[in-house]
């Protein structure tokens, strides 16, 4: 899964140790159900053994990059709940797109 | 021959030996016995550790799952059912890891036995343990020629007691089969790699699903302890002590095959390098030593 994986992995890290500090409410559910479609994304990846690298790939990793600063800035104080939502809302169109064009889903 | 030109001459001796890209030669030098020895060291540690770091992986995945089923509901959409609980580890995809791992560690073998004994049917039994293992993986990086080449190679060592022939076979089969060991472990690595999307990958996806679910679920309860309060609990601290799990052996085992990659890159570079190539005093006197067991050999 070359770079891709390392992205998606961190990304679902760093978006747990967010949920886990978030208390119950409609932020927390948001991210809680973002959480899960990323969290099956990185199941299908790993059903496949995806190797590809596309230029949907490279999105992927692009946008997950971006998302990961996102919700570390959110973890230190630094950003707020919706822009993290936003940028992670990004992230799962992106690689629902390559594992559609993989044929994964 | 006063002292000044005795030193002279052992000078301009030692000086042809090792300017001369080594034409006189009396087999492995110090430095290239030591890189088959740390060669071999490394591929023995994990001939054991992946067989049983692969079950353990599978045994805590299946585990997860099963506690998972049993406390939260809805279950997970992406949660194999109780036919599949082992999915991602079926025996067919252990046993070409450990296919892969049991090569290695019978190459290591047969190049440390083919530097260290002369025995015939030791090193006979070495390179059959060899070519039985590279034959049961599921892609074979080598092909049936170069397997067989590499038994030709040490049944001339087993036959002709030759120093020399000894440090030909080694560098034949090393750079051979440098650029396939060196692709196996980046396979092996990605699959213990915690983020790299492989086996260790889904112990660390159960992992967190079992933590996510459980906090999640608490979250909701709140300060009440409803009857489940316990299970959640226990399954909040399942989650993360695998996820610990995940880390700690994902490193280490990360770390213990890229090791073999780096030895097998030393052990091509001494294996290319002039053979008194020398770092030390002790390397350079073993060195001599085996010059004065060869001349010695010569002169009767």
């Amino acid at each position: 899964m070359a770079a891709l994986g390392p992205n998606l992995f961190t990304a679902l890290d760093n978006l747990q140790t967010l949920l886990i500090k978030t208390p119950a409410g409609s932020d927390h559910d948001t991210l809680q159900d973002q959480y899960d479609k990323l969290w099956d994304q990185a199941q299908d990846l790993v059903d496949a053994n995806v190797q590809a690298a596309t230029v949907e790939y490279n999105s992927a990793i692009k946008v997950l990059a971006d998302a990961n600063k996102k919700i570390q800035d959110a973890i230190n104080g630094l950003a707020k709940a919706v822009d993290v939502i936003n940028k992670v809302a990004e992230a799962i169109t992106v690689i629902d797109t390559l594992l559609t064009k993989l044929g994964v889903i | 021959m006063s002292m000044n030109l005795r030193h002279a001459a052992t000078l301009m001796l030692l000086t042809c030996l090792f300017g001369s890209g080594c034409s006189f030669s009396v087999g492995l030098s110090q430095q290239q016995k030591a890189a088959v020895a740390d060669f071999g060291n490394s591929t023995a540690a994990i001939g054991t550790s992946i067989p049983q770091e692969l079950t353990s992986m599978r045994d805590r995945t299946v585990r997860m799952r099963i506690d998972e089923l049993n406390v939260i509901y809805p279950v997970p959409k992406q949660w194999p059912d109780y036919q599949h609980l082992d999915k991602d580890f079926e025996p067919a995809s252990l046993q070409q890891r450990i296919a892969a791992s049991q090569a290695l560690a019978a190459y290591g073998n047969l190049l440390e036995k083919l530097a260290t004994s002369s025995d015939a049917s030791d090193l006979n039994q070495a390179v059959s343990n060899f070519q039985s293992s590279v034959n049961t993986l599921a892609q074979k990086s080598l092909s049936t020629q170069q397997i067989d080449a590499v038994g030709e190679a040490v049944r001339v060592v087993a036959g002709i007691y030759i120093e020399r022939k000894r440090a030909e076979a080694l560098k034949t089969i090393v750079e051979d089969t440098h650029d396939q060991t060196n692709a196996l472990c980046g396979l092996l690595a990605v699959d213990f790699d915690p983020n790299g999307g492989n086996l260790m990958s889904a112990v660390k996806l159960a992992a967190m699903r079992l933590e996510e679910d459980a906090d999640n679920h608490l979250k909701k309860v709140g300060n009440s302890h409803p009857q489940d309060y316990g299970a959640l609990v226990k399954l909040y601290w399942e989650g993360a002590e695998n996820a610990v799990y995940v880390e700690k052996v994902g490193g280490s085992m990360v770390s213990a095959i890229t090791q073999i990659q780096k030895a097998n890159d030393n052990l091509l570079k001494a294996l290319q390098a002039p053979e008194f190539a020398f770092e030390s005093p002790t390397e350079l006197e073993a060195d001599v030593k085996g010059i004065q067991a060869w001349t010695a050999i010569l002169k009767n």
